[in-house]
């Protein structure tokens, strides 16, 4: 028969492996705002490099779906460090509004995804009650098989389980890594336990080289990304900040849809060298006092990009012009309202001219 | 004084009394994470109470007991009121393990009553104002957390002494 004494001693021993408080955050200064209204969210698209500056905005043509997106105040700061072991690096990172993702390369070549989703995004409800159960830095993790949680979709890429983890209240986190096919199905887990524990709550902030501010009514930006690591393109961009369009954008109606139809995207690439501007096909302009031009493919066709002399480029497809909703955007007013948002560092090409992420974008 | 001179100085004392409510160091992280954002909210009033630590302290009884119907959708269901202790006791004696594992089984509203009682050194009357129920009550559910731990009331042995009213930053 135990005693009240024992009960005693076992909550002492308990109050000793409490933690230590250092990962709460106090609230200081004003009262915490209150949410906004909820936005639309988007995907993915990246590169990158290294050296001088250009950025690029590319508009790709994309379906997408509109998925309610509830953003913090601080939507924009970054949410997770990664304390790697040796050996391994971050490749790249993106601010998304609906979750934070880092993609990481292991010491053997691995890649794996690391994603902090933002409170309420993941469905825990998803996770089957039967799973594995893991400690992931004192958090509760489950072993999974979901396939959207994982990066690389390549066909020859496996990727049989994932973690996911209660990364803080609310919020859940995910990691999933891949290898090409005959990959040991434990030591990919192992890998994905090494990342996954490599989260920190200690986040360093995320630069890019220009802000935004004023873009064309209804635009949003979806997605923004830095890439550190070396990647197999020679001279792949650095920045992306992917630009979309609300259904409640300044566009016009279109009596007949001429195609299926789907919403434009503008990405922004910053490049480390100048981008080769045709000359010959472009259309000067002056952009913020920057020299700048139209780009069109074939000559005469809708532009397909604008460019700035080593600061700015923008590419365009001629069968962005039609929305998911019917609405016909203005392609060449729109890249000129784009263009005319974007107010670059100082010094582009140095690192520490650039803005924090929660400056940089709106 | 400041919300965070003052959260600062009782930190470590919410934690381990969070720890010791919850048996679960993430959960307890949870806990005193929302707690200290509504103490901020309201910090106007909390500052001029005598005792601020024992209201907050009520406040973290209140959030955990509530935790469960707040953050359900978000938490699987195994998980949810169900966790063993995330702490590794390995180093402790297998017998004071067990009992640890048994507490964290308890439901929460037992479990907040050995806390208040054997941790923070509560009267019967002061855990039944903070649970806002009855004395009668805290000692109904008090005996039978107690049978369930296997635990004797040996009349005559003085409880341990109670860190009241310090409690949050006794140890």
């Amino acid at each position: 028969m135990r005693t009240e004494t024992d009960l005693h001693d076992a909550y002492t021993t308990l109050a000793d492996h409490a933690p230590d408080g250092t990962r709460l955050v106090i609230p200081t200064g004003r009262a915490p705002a209150t949410r906004r209204p909820r936005r639309t969210r988007s995907l993915v698209i990246v590169a990158a490099a290294v050296g001088i500056a250009v950025p690029l905005i590319v508009v790709a043509v994309t379906r997408q779906t509109d998925e309610s997106v509830a953003p913090a105040a601080s939507r924009w700061a970054p949410m997770f460090g990664l304390d790697l072991p040796e050996g391994w690096h971050v490749d790249s990172r993106y601010l998304e509004p609906l979750r934070q993702r880092a993609v990481v390369y292991g010491a053997d070549g691995q890649v794996c995804d690391v994603v902090v989703y933002h409170a309420g995004v993941f469905d825990p409800d998803r996770i089957p009650a039967d799973r594995g159960k893991v400690t992931i830095n004192g958090r509760q993790g489950f072993i999974v098989a979901m396939s959207d949680l994982v990066p690389d979709r390549t066909p020859g890429v496996v990727f049989p389980r994932q973690l996911v983890w209660r990364y803080d209240a609310g919020r859940w986190a995910s990691s999933a890594c891949s290898s090409r096919a005959g990959a040991d199905r434990d030591k990919l887990l192992a890998d994905e336990l090494t990342t996954a524990r490599a989260v920190t709550r200690h986040p360093e902030p995320l630069r890019f080289p220009l802000r935004i501010s004023g873009l064309p009514s209804g635009w949003t930006v979806s997605s923004a990304s830095r890439v550190f690591g070396p990647r197999m393109a020679p001279n792949p961009p650095e920045v992306a900040l992917e630009l979309r369009p609300s259904s409640s954008a300044s566009t016009s109606p279109v009596p007949a849809a001429p195609r299926p139809l789907s919403r434009p995207v503008v990405t922004v690439y910053f490049w480390p060298r100048a981008w080769p501007v045709q000359q010959p096909r472009s259309t000067p302009l002056t952009i913020n006092g920057h020299s700048a031009w139209l780009w069109h493919e074939p000559p005469g066709a809708t532009p397909q990009g604008m460019a700035t002399a080593g600061i700015l480029f923008m590419v365009n497809d001629t069968t962005i012009g039609v929305d998911a909703s019917g609405w016909l955007v203005d392609v060449d007013a729109t890249l000129r309202q784009i263009a005319s948002a974007l107010q670059f560092a100082s010094d582009p090409a140095d690192q520490s001219t650039w803005f924090d992420s929660v400056d940089a974008l709106p | 004084m400041r919300f965070e001179d003052w959260v600062r100085s009782r930190l470590a004392g919410l934690m381990r009394f969070a720890m010791v409510l919850c048996c679960d160091a993430g959960l307890a992280e949870d806990v005193v994470q929302e707690v200290l954002v509504k103490a901020y909210q309201r910090w106007d009033t909390i500052e001029r109470l005598d005792r601020p630590e024992a209201y907050v302290r009520r406040m973290i009884v209140n959030e955990h007991l509530n935790w469960r119907r707040k953050w359900a959708r978000y938490l699987p269901s195994a998980s949810v009121g169900a966790t063993e202790p995330v702490a590794d006791f390995a180093d402790e004696n297998a017998e004071r393990a067990e009992l640890l594992a048994e507490l964290a089984k308890l439901p929460p509203r037992q479990r907040a009553v050995l806390a208040l009682r054997y941790y923070a050194g509560l009267s019967d009357a002061e855990i039944a104002e903070t649970l806002s129920c009855r004395p009668s009550t805290v000692r109904s559910q008090a005996a039978r957390a107690l049978a369930a731990l296997r635990i004797e009331l040996r009349p005559g042995v003085p409880v341990p002494p109670s860190p009241k009213p310090g409690a949050d930053h006794a140890h």
